[in-house]
C-alpha cells in the first residue's frame, strides 16, 4: 500500500485540487508545513493559522534548513534524507521523523515531521506535527527528577552523618518502633551493651531483650516513664549479655510514626570507670578475631567474647553460660583435665591443639592458650581459641580455603538453581578427572579411558566437549 | 593431583569426608571464577532485556528482570557501569532513527536513574572510607538535562573511596557559599551539549575565583564527543571522559584513590 497522494488522486478517490486552494489545505492539515529545495533551503513556511503561534516564523522563507535545526537533528535529518535518496521509497510511506527546530539559540520546539517528495527534483514538503505539549510535560518531568536527584544527594549527606553518629557515640542507644515494638536501629554500643551483633538486633522485639518482659507492659511502661518528669529510668537485665542496664525512654515522633529512644546506661557503671588499658582490653575482648572464654575452676564458661560465639555457632551469651567447656572441645573431659592440670601446675599453657565442637555438630580445628588467673579466691580460667582450620588448609597449597569454600557456595545458592549448579558441578568434576587421568598416564587416552571406565569413543567426546583436544589430533 | 591424598580436617567436617568437601569446595571455587563475566563485556541478550524493561510501561519488569541478572552473575557494579550506560545510548539511537519519540526516551533514561539509585544506595565512601581520603566537587551545569552520565561518574568514584558531593544546576550564590564552607580537592564538571559551555566556563571562572584559585576542574560529559575545543572554551584544567585522567589532572590519581578504597 502507499500513501502517496497522487496515486490517490490518479485513482479517482479525491478530486483533483486547485493549487491556490492546496496552500490552505496543506497549511491546515499540518501544523507546520516546510517546503525545502534540493540546496535544502526553505523555499516557504505554512503554519496552520488554527494553531498556537511558533512565533515569527516567516524569516525562515529563504533561509537554510541548518539555520533552523539543533545540532542533533541536523545531524539525523541529513543521514535521513541520504537514506531516502539511495532506497526506493516504492512500496513504503512517508519517512517520519522528530525534530527539534532552533532559532538562533533563542528557543526549541519540537516537531515530527513526515517528509515527501515533490515533483521530479529533490524537493521536500515537511508536514509536521507540534510536539510542543509533550515536551512541556517532558520538561516538567525532566525538572521533578533533577528535583528528586537533589533531594537524594540531601538524604545521603544526612544519612551519612546520622550513620556516623550512631556508630561512634559512646552513649548506646537503642530506637523501637512503638506500634511494632520492634527495633528499628540501634548503635554498636547498644549490640554490646544488649551482647548481640547490630545485624541480628534490629528487627527484633525489643520486650525480648530483657528478661522477664512482655511486649505490652515493656511497651506501655516505657512510655509512662517517658512522659511522666524526673523520673528514674527502668533497670532491667539484658537476656542476652545478661548485663543489668538502666534504661531511659523518650518517646518522639517521626513522619507519622511514634518511636521510641532509649538510651541505655550499665548498672554497675561506677565500677566502669576505667583506665586505657582496661579499655583497650575491653576492645580487644569485643572485637578480636580470637576467641576469649572465662571459665571457673571446674570449667564452667562464666563469660565467652563474640568471636567464640561464632566459632562454635552459638546463638548468644545465654545460650552458652553457665556450660561446662567439655560440651565444646572435642575430646571432651580429656581435653578439660589436660588443660586445667597443666595452668594449675605452671600457671599457663600454649599451642594446645584440638578441636571444637560446634553447635551443629561439626568441628573446627582450634589452638588454644589457657591463663590461670590465680590471683583471687575463686581462680579463673582464661582460654584464648584461635581457629587453626584456615592455618592447616594453607599448608595445601592445591586447594582453596574452606572459608573460601563455604563463601563461594553462598555465592552460588540462590544465583542458580540446584539443578544448574549440579549440572555445571558435574562438568567441572568430569573435566577435572580427565584432565586428572590423562596426567596420571601421561596423556595416553587408552589406558585413561581404561581408567576411568570410560569406552574411548565416549572419552574422545568428553574430550571434545571440554576443549581438551588441540585440532592436530583429530 | 590426587583427591583422595587430602585427608586433613577441613572446616565442620572430618575424616574421609572432608577430602570429598574440600573436591567440591574447590570444584565450586572453579565454578565461581569461570561463570564471573571479565570486566566490560556485556551480553547482549540482556542489554536488549533491560532496554525492554525500561522503555515498557510497566516498570514491574525490572522486577522481574532481577533474578535473571543475579543468575548471571550480572554485578551492582557491572549493572551500574556498563549496563545502564550501554542501554542508555541505544535509547538515544533510538530516537536518533526515530524508532523511538523523546518523550519514550526521557522514561526510558529516568527509569534508568532509578534503577542507579536502587543499587547504588550503599555506594558512600564517606563513612566507609578513610576520613582523609579525596573529596571532590561533581557538578551538571544549570539547565543540563542529561543527569543520568553524572550520576554514574559519582557511583564510580563513590567506589573508588572518593567523598563526592553532587551539586544539580546550583546557581552562583550556592556555588560560592558551598566552597567557602567546604574544602574540596578538586571539581569536575558534566556537559552534554553545546549551549551548556558558556554556563560552564562560568562555572570554572566561580570556582577558581571562590577557592583563591586553588581547585582544578575537569570538564567530561557527551559533549566531548563533538566538541574537541573544551578546554578553551571553559578555561577548565582538562576535558576527558576518563576518570583515571580526570583525577590525574585533579592531583588525585587512581592509585591513590583505589588505594583507599575500604576492602
Amino acid at each position: 500500500m502507499t500513501t502517496d497522494g497522487r496515486h490517490l488522486l490518479n485513482g479517482g478517490k479525491l478530486p483533483l485540487i486547485a493549487p491556490d486552494l492546496l496552500g490552505d489545505i496543506l497549511a491546515a492539515a499540518a501544523d507546520i508545513c516546510l517546503l525545502v529545495s534540493p540546496t535544502r533551503r526553505i523555499i516557504s513556511v505554512l503554519v496552520n493559522p488554527h494553531h498556537r503561534s511558533f512565533g515569527q516564523l516567516t524569516d525562515w522563507e529563504g533561509s537554510n534548513l541548518k539555520d533552523v535545526l539543533t545540532e542533533e537533528s541536523l545531524r539525523k535529518l541529513n543521514s535521513r534524507l541520504d537514506d531516502l535518496r539511495t532506497s526506493s521509497t516504492r512500496g513504503k510511506g512517508p519517512l517520519s521523523l522528530e525534530l527539534n527546530h532552533a532559532d538562533q539559540q533563542r528557543w526549541e520546539f519540537p516537531v515530527r515531521y513526515t517528509l515527501h517528495r515533490i515533483g521530479g527534483d529533490e524537493s521536500i514538503l515537511m508536514l509536521g506535527r507540534d510536539l510542543r505539549p509533550i515536551a512541556e510535560v517532558q520538561q516538567q518531568l525532566v525538572a521533578a527528577q533533577l528535583a528528586l536527584e537533589r533531594d537524594y544527594e540531601t538524604q545521603r549527606e544526612m544519612d551519612t552523618r546520622y550513620r556516623v553518629l550512631m556508630e561512634v557515640s559512646r552513649d548506646p542507644v537503642v530506637i523501637v518502633s512503638m506500634s511494632s515494638g520492634r527495633i528499628s536501629d540501634l548503635n554498636p554500643a547498644a549490640a554490646q551493651l544488649l551482647g548481640g551483633q547490630r545485624v541480628d538486633l534490629v528487627g527484633a522485639a525489643i520486650a525480648q531483650e530483657f528478661e522477664g518482659r512482655r511486649r505490652g507492659e515493656f511497651l506501655e511502661s516505657m512510655s509512662n516513664l517517658a512522659v511522666a518528669e524526673s523520673s528514674a529510668p527502668i533497670e532491667l537485665t539484658a537476656r542476652r549479655s545478661q548485663k543489668r542496664v538502666l534504661v531511659t525512654p523518650t518517646v518522639f515522633r517521626a513522619a507519622g510514626e511514634r518511636l521510641l529512644m532509649c538510651q541505655l546506661d550499665a548498672a554497675d557503671s561506677a565500677a566502669n570507670s576505667t583506665d586505657e588499658l582496661a579499655e583497650n582490653l575491653s576492645r580487644l575482648y569485643h572485637e578480636g578475631v580470637d576467641g576469649i572464654v572465662f571459665a571457673d575452676a571446674e570449667g564452667m564458661i562464666r563469660a565467652a567474647n563474640e568471636a567464640f560465639l561464632n566459632l562454635t555457632d552459638s546463638a548468644n551469651m545465654a545460650a552458652i553460660r553457665g556450660r561446662s567447656l567439655t560440651d565444646f572441645l572435642a575430646r571432651g573431659a580429656v581435653d578439660l583435665r589436660v588443660l586445667l592440670d597443666n595452668v594449675k601446675r605452671t600457671g599457663q599453657l600454649r599451642m594446645y591443639a584440638t578441636r571444637l565442637t560446634t553447635d551443629f555438630m561439626g568441628q573446627i580445628a582450634v589452638e588454644i592458650s589457657a591463663t590461670w588467673l590465680n590471683d583471687r579466691p575463686n581462680p579463673i580460667l582464661v582460654l584464648v581459641v584461635r581457629d587453626a582450620s584456615r592455618a592447616e588448609s594453607l599448608r595445601r597449597p592445591t586447594f582453596g580455603q574452606p572459608d573460601d569454600g563455604v563463601r563461594n557456595v553462598m555465592e552460588l545458592v540462590g544465583s542458580s538453581t540446584l539443578k544448574d549448579i549440579v549440572a555445571e558441578t558435574t562438568d567441572v568434576i568430569e573435566k577435572m578427572c580427565i584432565e586428572t587421568a590423562l596426567e596420571l598416564t601421561r596423556n595416553n587416552r587408552v589406558a585413561a579411558a581404561e581408567m576411568l571406565s570410560l569406552s574411548r569413543q565416549s572419552l574422545y567426546v568428553k574430550l571434545r566437549k571440554y576443549g581438551l583436544i588441540n585440532k592436530s589430533d583429530d | 593431583m590426587h583427591f583422595d591424598m587430602q585427608n586433613g580436617t577441613v572446616r565442620r567436617a572430618s575424616g574421609a569426608a572432608g577430602g570429598v568437601s574440600q573436591f567440591a569446595a574447590e570444584v565450586v571455587a572453579r565454578l565461581v571464577a569461570r561463570d564471573v563475566s571479565p570486566d566490560g563485556t556485556l551480553r547482549d541478550d540482556l542489554v536488549d532485556r533491560l532496554l525492554a524493561a525500561v522503555s515498557s510501561g510497566d516498570f514491574a519488569s525490572f522486577e522481574t528482570l532481577k533474578p535473571e541478572l543475579k543468575r548471571a552473575r550480572v554485578s551492582a557494579t557491572m549493572l551500574a557501569d556498563h549496563y545502564i550506560p550501554e542501554v542508555a545510548r541505544r535509547l538515544g539511537e533510538a530516537w536518533m532513527q526515530d524508532c523511538a519519540s523523546f518523550a519514550q526516551v526521557t522514561m526510558g533514561v529516568s527509569r534508568l536513574q532509578a534503577i542507579l539509585r536502587e543499587i547504588g544506595v550503599q555506594w558512600a565512601a564517606d563513612a566507609s572510607g578513610t576520613a582523609v581520603g579525596p573529596t571532590l566537587l561533581l557538578i551538571l551545569p544549570h539547565g543540563e538535562q542529561h543527569s543520568l552520565g553524572a550520576m554514574v561518574l559519582a557511583g564510580r568514584l563513590r567506589r573508588l573511596g572518593l567523598s563526592v558531593c553532587l551539586r544539580i544546576a546550583p546557581d552562583v550564590a550556592e556555588l560560592v557559599s558551598l566552597l567557602a564552607a567546604r574544602q574540596f580537592d578538586g571539581a569536575l564538571i558534566s556537559i552534554a551539549c553545546e549551549d551548556k559551555l558558556e554556563t560552564c566556563r562560568k562555572l570554572v571562572e566561580t570556582i577558581r575565583h571562590a577557592s583563591g584559585g586553588r581547585m582544578s576542574v575537569v570538564v567530561g560529559g557527551a559533549l566531548l564527543e563533538r566538541c574537541d575545543t573544551i578546554v578553551d572554551l571553559t578555561g577548565a584544567d582538562a576535558a576527558t571522559n576518563d576518570i583515571d585522567r580526570a583525577l590525574s589532572a585533579l592531583g588525585l590519581s587512581e592509585r591513590q584513590a583505589a588505594m583507599l578504597e575500604p576492602a
